[in-house]
């Protein structure tokens, strides 16, 4: 069954065997205090074994999602079978939603069956990102442009995040449709994840100085690194140069994959198609009450339309 | 150079496709047969680049609708096999979207599990709608361990019979339908459909029989080229669940339809929670598809509810 549980109950029994930095007491806090929401945490076991875990955000009488870029920290046991989940996400549902008003989560691109939202009366989003293996190779125009970059004098250097203006940035980023009526809590978080030395910065500069600046979050347990965001630039060559040496500096540092953090806006997911990564899709699941209230009901008006038509025909 | 919408011809679509693997829902006498019964027009459209088929996809179009005839049914897509993985069949299914959406008011397509990326649609305003249907593969006929446990009984009380009793399967269907609640002249189409569907080569049909008196059988709509199998019709078995009934016809089915050089099943639905359940039983893979449905009507009124919300918003965060 599951059940809510505390800080240290997760310190031990998540944290210490899902080794990920987005099960991490320190990620989690530090994202709850930047958006002021409370944390809470969840965990499904059968015989003292942990099968399903998830730590999620809320805000007054709902679930929220606070990271636009990354995924809800929640994770299932490996080796699951197809009717245990759906008996544990249905449990998990029906928890959060006796507790809880409105519910949102943006599912990890691990979870690919959602049925259990769709039967729980969630509204269904479906998204998509580009994942790729930094080991893989690039396209042949993508080398050559990064080359021409490089022979141009463009330079690479990775700074904490802290050393970078990140005011500016989130400026910059709005336009890529980061919510502005909250950017001070987006600042704060940042700033906290550049404190964990989980936010690195990459910075492009040619003789002028600094043409491109993009941010990327580590997770080294897992060897997978998130490109959030990435500053708009004059440059023709500096978004291609940037992604190029940041998935070289990947190899370096170990880290194995990279997740380009959406391919759902044409242009942009165009221009993230070239570096060769995988397309996956994730879904993100709203759930409303008196939506689903409302939806229930012309269900069920349309199932006894249809029974009195088919009546109406037989006799 | 640039892309070119083209509305073809059967025998033209035939001759584009020929070479390719065309599963059932793409062939000349599943199109021939469906357009029949519903009383569908056909609209082949082809996108080109730089004169080269990119994609082809063969509707179905009833006054100023694209359609799809029912839920046992998948759009058969054409992709050109160098494009498949590259930007250019997203730009194609723009192409196309767009032309379809200056035609018609009401779109709606159920599309292939082969296609996975649902983003042309989304940034054409259509709605999506995920899907699931399980697939079993025939190579290794392994079930749950409640299923084994049936099929292993010794005491046999029931006999099976491959694409006989016809008269019967119909009748039987029909009333199963019913009690379905399906609507009359919704059944009627189904029943026609797959009649239609049968007198083409199309449909076997599997039963069980209790001392020489049919029971129930399973409907299969068949793809040799793709060695391919559909489940969409499989009977109720009522008084016979306890005594195992429904798993044997379905170990029959499946065994017989591997006999016959089929590789895969797809047990057509996963999506309505006890049946889901049931289906699981047989150990198969989930995958998911898309429905997708565009209306003009509803996108014009999204539109305009979008911008009144955008300008209260925008009044209440300056009030603030």
């Amino acid at each position: 069954m599951i059940k809510e549980v505390d800080e240290q109950y997760w310190s031990n029994n998540v944290s210490s065997s899902k080794k990920s930095l987005f099960f991490e007491v320190d990620f989690l806090e530090g994202v709850a205090e930047s958006f002021s929401y409370n944390l809470h945490y969840f965990v499904f076991e059968n015989k003292n074994k942990v099968l399903m875990a998830a730590a999620l955000y809320s805000d007054g009488n709902n679930i929220v999602t606070c990271l636009p870029y990354t995924y809800s920290s929640i994770y299932f046991g490996d080796g699951l079978s197809d009717r245990k989940y759906l008996l544990i996400t249905n449990d998990f549902i029906r928890f959060l939603k006796l507790k809880w008003q409105k519910i949102s989560l943006r599912l990890p691109v691990e979870i690919k069956d959602i049925r259990p939202f769709i039967w729980g009366g969630f509204k269904i989003s479906n998204r998509y990102t580009y994942l790729k293996e930094t080991e893989t190779s690039f396209p042949k125009k993508v080398v050559k442009n990064a080359e021409k970059a490089t022979t141009d004098g463009m330079t690479l250097k990775v700074i904490n995040a802290e050393d970078i203006d990140l005011k500016t940035c989130i400026k910059s980023f709005a336009k890529q449709g980061f919510d502005k009526r909250i950017v001070q809590s987006n600042l704060e978080m940042l700033a906290s994840l550049t404190e964990q030395n989980q936010l690195l910065a990459f910075r492009a500069d040619t003789n002028e100085g600094c043409v491109c600046t993009s941010l990327m979050l580590v997770d080294a347990m897992q060897k997978k690194a998130y490109a959030l965001l990435i500053s708009e630039s004059l440059n023709e060559f500096a978004h291609v140069y940037i992604n190029y040496e940041r998935c070289k500096w990947c190899i370096k540092n170990g880290i194995s994959q990279i997740d380009f953090c959406g391919a759902n806006e044409p242009g942009i997911a165009n221009f993230k198609s070239s570096f060769n990564g995988v397309l996956t899709s994730y879904s993100i699941v709203h759930y409303n009450p008196k939506y689903a209230f409302f939806n229930k009901r012309i269900q069920s008006l349309r199932e006894i339309a249809k029974l009195i038509i088919s009546r109406k025909f037989v006799f | 150079m640039s892309y070119k919408y083209q509305e073809i011809d059967i025998e033209r679509w035939c001759e584009i496709t020929k070479e390719g693997e065309v599963g059932v829902f793409g062939s000349k006498e599943f199109l021939l047969t469906t357009a029949e019964v519903y009383k569908y027009n056909f609209l082949f459209c082809l996108v080109t680049y730089n004169g080269n088929s990119i994609l082809t996809v063969p509707l179905f179009t009833h006054k100023s609708k694209v359609t799809f005839p029912n839920h046992y049914f998948y759009q058969f897509v054409w992709q050109n096999e160098w494009e498949k993985e590259s930007w250019s069949v997203l730009d194609a299914w723009d192409v196309l979207l767009k032309q379809l959406q200056s035609k018609y008011t009401e779109i709606k397509i159920r599309l292939p599990i082969s296609v996975t990326d649902s983003r042309p649609f989304i940034w054409n305003n259509f709605d999506i709608n995920i899907k699931y249907t399980y697939i079993k593969t025939l190579v290794d006929l392994c079930y749950h361990q409640n299923i084994k446990r049936i099929v292993k009984k010794e005491k046999v009380e029931y006999t099976f019979k491959k694409n006989c009793d016809w008269d019967e399967n119909w009748k039987f269907h029909n009333e199963d339908l019913n009690s379905f609640g399906v609507r009359v002249i919704h059944k009627s189409s189904y029943m026609k459909y797959f009649k239609g569907l049968k007198d083409s080569g199309l449909v076997q049909v599997f039963n069980a029989y209790h001392n020489n008196v049919f029971l129930s059988s399973i409907l299969v709509i068949i793809d040799r080229r793709l060695k391919t199998a559909y489940f969409p019709l499989i009977g109720t078995a009522d008084g016979h669940y306890k005594s195992g009934l429904p798993a044997m016809l379905y170990n029959y089915t499946l065994t017989e339809l591997k006999s016959e050089g089929f590789e895969t099943v797809d047990l057509v639905g996963a999506n309505i929670r006890n049946i889901a359940k049931y289906k699981s039983k047989f150990l198969p893979t989930l995958f998911p598809f898309f429905e997708v449905s565009y209306s003009k009507r509803a996108v014009f009124a999204k539109t305009k509810i979008l911008k009144i919300k955008k300008i209260i918003g925008k009044i209440l965060f300056w009030v603030k």
